[in-house]
């Protein structure tokens, strides 16, 4: 297994289109695998985070010895991508299914105090991510990374290969467009 | 806003960040005299950052977790996609999986092959590649080709479509099984080449073409499989746009111009149906492929001469069967599996079946077959005996050259056979008409009323809905002018051929200018022929006022009266038009309240003063009205003839409630309705597809819906509604290049992506939208000055061009543009009551004042002169959205443009200063 996810990560590097569309299901079982074990021990322990989830699926999966950094960082690229599409779906069906939901206008921040973020907040933060996209590729990365990856600033560093103090700037900037977009 | 810009931004709101607060503002006044727009983003960047530290993503991510850990990565929630029952699942890739399903209901007990996206595999790539599949397979209908039966999105929003389930085996399969003749094959082969050929014209090359995507049920029809990696080419070039898609085609059935990455047409497919005929008649391979490369492979296809079929058929040499492990099969078995000895398949295979496949296999792309067609008809002469194609190599050469030099694309080609049908039928119509003139004395009006009938009514509805046909119905459009202006002359009073030389001009009319309709772009002229229409029936009203006949014809020709007056920018005559029309319909209603007929033409002429009052900008008064429509069309029986006609209405009912939405500010009501009217006119569309009244609708409610994503601030989302927009008015356009809607559909469309590229700053690419579409507007708008909706988009596109030219850095052509634009707008009437036009001219006027005032700021010796032109322009602009507002036309989405305006000229105000 990890050396057949290794070595279609490296295909896919090399520009083999198709060994992404093999690898995306065996990620994406791991990654399911994980946040599912992540869950019955936080039932247990409230504890526990599960910010690890990304860097040990990568862990499991991916023969160090074999990749580059970057390898590695499209790793992380591709599961993050993979954790925000799916959590994206999963809003978009459950606004689908309440026929409109009502809220416009939402902010983050007023959410993250809330137990339970608003399927509306997260569709315009995805929405503000496309747009940051577009306008700045890097920053709309770091920012998928942190919140869709659960990626640290310094994990970030790594795996982008920037400086830390770098990632904490573009992170501080991303932020407040961000924040500032999600009022509009 | 530009990549500079954009770094300007960065780099001051980092310095100011270094900063006290209290030192933040005026070193950013300092920073940035020379830009207000980089001065106000810093600004408010650092106004959120101080608001932004509770934006950490923890929240997002621990929802994350758990919504992934909660899926079930493959189960369909309850066993169901849309209204289909899954029974299994039949296939997976490494994108989606197909599953054989069943429809719940009684009346279809048919097994379907359902295609469908894996969950959180929808990344940008699959999903486009996914729809292309679904949209080719849309494109083609042929009793050979897997039919594409319906199509949809699960309730988590991924998307399927439902195709014919074909039970059944590979063709080479089958035909060894079977032990068929060569002969046999062969007819197998012609059937699918004609799918292949069938493909072809409607502009689809497949590009994987091999045995295992033929399938064969029982009953001994192929089917053609998979247009999974098919393409669309351009009919102009015959080529694809994109190159081959490296490592989804299958190398050995591959053409040599495929495996280099070359520009694919439909040669690719002639190649690949070669090696496939190849295989079918000598059970091998053309190349050995054990154990290479791709290169090598690559390099092999494109320097190795197959060896002759029938020297192939009969080799003894190990090959790899096709599913086990290498063995041995023998000249003996192959020639067994065709029913012959080894000696017979040589001699049957030598000569024309050897000159056919390799010419069809042939290296060089201009050497093969020009269309499969040719290569079936080759076929067919071997089967019949007579000389091939193939044999005569130079000729076939030659040939082939001719009919590319003198290439006809396939839409042309279908214009020639229609403009044949109709110049035979004007032929007809003239030599009768010379004979009359010969015979005028004794002329008979009955004969006159059998010609209007049989050629106007009868073969122009023939045409009407085929792409292609306006020249031939613009010569009908002409000739029966003529007819029935000199049968008016004539003044005869026989009520009968009134009534029906009133039809004739209704009927004229709406060919030359009737909205919505494919029409000659003709608006003075539609006009004319309607009231002389109107005239007609009104004398004959007030001659006999219980006829409810003509009463009913006379309210809907006051309403298309109506419709084509507030389409010309007089107002006043269409709300004359409108109100009489309403109240034409309610005196039916007085007279049968329960008669469908009238209970639908009051719901018509309802929602026709609905779709009045948005252009008027009256909100309010339009959503009553097509509520009052609505519950009209929803009391008339399902069971109606004309139910398709009830929902194309209730669709138009949706389209315009959701622009009166959008008008008072609910978006997401407004995005719903649209959604609606997209749903019902896609239904229409799947049941006749060839109506092209149907595809324009469905392009109207994508525009629609994009606007409203627009004001809702979801870019994203807009520009792929404008986007699908544009798509259904190109292929409109490239059917029929002289219909004169989808021209402007895609002038509106190239202004809309242009518009959203603009805001977020994509300002090339928003260029090139723009230029596309003033390309369009500009030369449509000339050719009949007098209609608003063509200057509307026009000065639109105008607009857009300063703005963008501006922002490109491009100042003094943006100055340029602008002064045209200014010439444009003087000829609309800023005063008008249509909101929509008023609107537009607002946008343009504010698009030209920031063109000015780039200019202003780029240049110290002209600061003042273009400072004061970019504050007259936003003072013009501010002037139309204050009267608009005043008058409760703003739409309120737009009221932010105010304050635009007025910050202008506050900036400009400063400036001059």
């Amino acid at each position: 297994m990890t050396a057949e996810v290794t070595q279609l990560l490296i295909d896919w590097s090399r520009g083999d289109r198709e060994a992404l569309d093999q690898m995306m299901p065996l990620v994406y079982a791991e990654l399911r695998r994980m946040a599912a074990s992540y869950l019955s021990r936080e039932r247990r322990d409230h504890t526990l985070q599960p910010t690890a989830l990304v860097n040990e699926s990568y862990l499991r999966l991916i023969d160090q010895q074999r990749v580059n950094w970057q390898n590695r960082a499209q790793f992380f690229g591709i599961a993050a991508q993979m954790m925000r599409r799916i959590l994206i779906n999963h809003a978009n069906e459950r606004v689908a299914a309440k026929r409109g939901g009502g809220a416009i206008k939402v902010s983050l921040s007023e959410a993250e105090n809330e137990i339970d973020i608003s399927d509306a907040s997260l569709l315009a933060l995805d929405e503000s991510l496309k747009r940051l996209s577009e306008l700045d590729p890097r920053k709309s990365r770091i920012i998928e990374l942190k919140f869709f990856g659960g990626l640290t600033i310094a994990d970030i560093a790594e795996v982008m290969s920037l400086s830390h103090a770098t990632v904490e700037r573009e992170w501080t900037l991303a932020r407040a467009w961000l924040h500032r977009e999600m009022q509009r | 806003m530009t990549p500079e810009q954009w770094q300007r931004v960065n780099d001051l709101f980092y310095a100011a960040l270094e900063r006290d607060p209290d030192q933040r503002l005026e070193f950013l006044l300092q920073s940035c005299v020379d830009d207000v727009e980089i001065l106000r983003e810093v600004e408010s960047l650092l106004a959120a950052h101080h608001r932004a530290d509770t934006l950490t993503g923890g929240q997002v991510f621990q929802k994350a977790v758990r919504v992934i850990a909660d899926e079930e990565p493959d189960s369909i929630a309850g066993n169901r996609i849309g209204p289909y029952r899954i029974i299994r699942e039949i296939g997976r890739g490494g994108m989606g999986a197909v599953y054989l399903a069943e429809r719940d209901d009684d009346e279809y007990q048919k097994q379907v092959a359902i295609k469908l996206i894996k969950r959180g595999m929808d990344s940008d790539a699959i999903l486009h590649r996914f729809l292309s599949e679904r949209q080719i397979l849309a494109r083609l209908d042929h009793a050979n080709i897997a039919r594409l039966l319906d199509g949809g999105t699960t309730t988590d929003g991924r998307p399927y479509f439902v195709m014919e389930y074909i039970e059944g085996q590979p063709i080479d399969r089958y035909a060894d099984e079977r032990k068929l003749s060569i002969t046999e094959r062969l007819a197998l082969f012609l059937e699918v080449a004609a799918a292949v050929e069938h493909s072809h014209q409607h502009l689809v090359v497949h590009r994987d073409i091999k045995p295992s995507n033929i399938i064969v049920t029982s009953g001994g029809s192929p089917r053609l499989l998979d247009f999974g990696i098919a393409k669309i080419v351009t009919p102009e070039t015959g080529i694809a746009e994109t190159r081959s898609a490296k490592g989804w085609m299958t190398p050995e059935y591959s053409s040599p111009e495929q495996l280099r990455g070359e520009a694919i047409t439909t040669a690719t497919d002639v190649y690949s149906l070669g090696v496939v005929l190849y295989e079918l008649l000598t059970g091998r391979s053309p190349y050995r492929f054990e154990n290479r490369s791709p290169a090598e492979l690559a390099e092999l296809i494109s320097s190795d001469d197959p060896q002759r079929p029938s020297t192939a058929a009969v080799r003894i040499s190990p090959v790899t069967a096709r599913d086990d492990a290498p063995t041995q099969i023998s000249p003996d078995v192959i020639s067994e599996f065709r029913d012959a000895t080894p000696e017979k398949l040589r001699r049957r295979l030598s000569g024309d079946l050897d000159n056919i496949v390799l010419m069809a296999m042939n290296k060089e792309k201009e050497s093969r077959y020009a269309s499969v067609a040719a290569l079936a008809d080759d076929i067919r002469r071997h089967l019949e005996g007579r000389t091939v194609m193939a044999r005569k190599a130079t000729f076939a050469y030659r040939a082939s050259k001719f009919i590319r030099r003198n290439k006809i694309s396939v839409a042309a080609a279908a214009l020639i056979a229609l403009t044949l049908i109709g110049s035979s039928i004007l032929t007809a119509w003239q030599a009768r008409r010379a004979r009359q003139a010969q015979a005028q004395a004794e002329r008979s009006f009955n004969d006159m009323r059998f010609l209007a009938q049989s050629v106007f009514f009868n073969y122009h509805d023939r045409i009407s809905d085929l792409p292609g046909s306006t020249p031939v119905r613009e010569q009908i459009v002409s000739d029966t002018l003529d007819y029935l202006n000199s049968l008016a002359e004539r003044g005869n009073q026989d009520p009968l051929l009134q009534a029906e030389i009133a039809n004739a001009y209704e009927k004229l009319s709406s060919i030359q200018g009737g909205r919505g309709l494919a029409n000659l772009g003709d608006t003075a002229g539609a006009v004319e022929s309607l009231r002389k229409c109107l005239q007609i029936r009104q004398s004959l009203l007030a001659a006999n006022p219980g006829d409810s006949d003509i009463r009913l014809s006379a309210a809907i020709a006051l309403r298309n009266l109506a419709e084509l007056l507030g389409q010309r920018g007089d107002r006043e005559g269409a709300a004359e038009s409108y109100h009489n029309a309403v109240s034409m319909s309610e005196a039916l209603l007085s007279i049968d309240a329960t008669k469908t007929e009238f209970l639908y033409q009051a719901a018509i002429s309802y929602g026709s003063l609905g779709d009045f009052l948005i252009a008027r900008g009256d909100w309010k008064g339009a959503l009553e009205n097509e509520e009052k429509a609505l519950a009209l069309f929803k009391s008339i029986p399902r069971d109606h003839p004309q139910i398709e006609e009830i929902d194309r209405s209730i669709g138009i009912n949706h389209l315009l409630s959701g622009m009166a939405m959008k008008g008072l500010n609910d978006l997401a009501g407004a995005g719903e309705s649209h959604s609606r009217a997209i749903e019902i006119f896609t239904a229409l569309s799947r049941k006749d597809p060839t109506n092209a009244d149907y595809r324009r609708m469905i392009a109207a409610s994508y525009y629609y819906q994009g606007g409203a994503l627009k004001a809702w601030g979801r870019l994203a989302d807009a520009l792929a509604s404008f986007r699908r927009y544009a798509e259904i008015a190109e292929e409109v356009s490239a059917a029929d290049p002289q219909d004169a809607t989808s021209l402007l559909d895609r002038a509106t469309a190239y202004s809309g992506i242009g518009a959203i590229l603009l805001k977020t700053s994509q300002n090339s690419e928003a260029l090139s939208y723009i230029r596309r579409s003033l390309d369009i507007s500009r030369p449509v708008y000339d050719r009949d000055p007098d209609d608003l909706d063509k200057l509307m988009i026009l000065i639109e596109g105008m607009g857009l061009m300063s703005k963008a030219l501006a922002q490109a850095g491009n100042i003094q052509a943006a100055v340029d543009e602008s002064r045209k634009a200014m010439t444009v707008l003087a000829r609309a009437d800023e005063n008008s009551e249509r909101a929509d036009l008023r609107g537009t001219c607002a946008l343009a006027l504010r698009n030209i004042a920031e063109a000015f005032e780039a200019a202003a700021r780029s240049s110290t010796g002209q600061r003042k002169r273009m400072g004061e032109e970019a504050r007259a322009q936003y003072q013009r602009s501010l002037d139309i959205l204050l009267d608009m507002q005043s008058k409760g036309t703003l739409s309120s989405s737009d009221a932010p443009l105010i304050e635009e305006a007025r910050q202008g000229i506050a900036r400009c105000e400063l400036l001059i200063r």
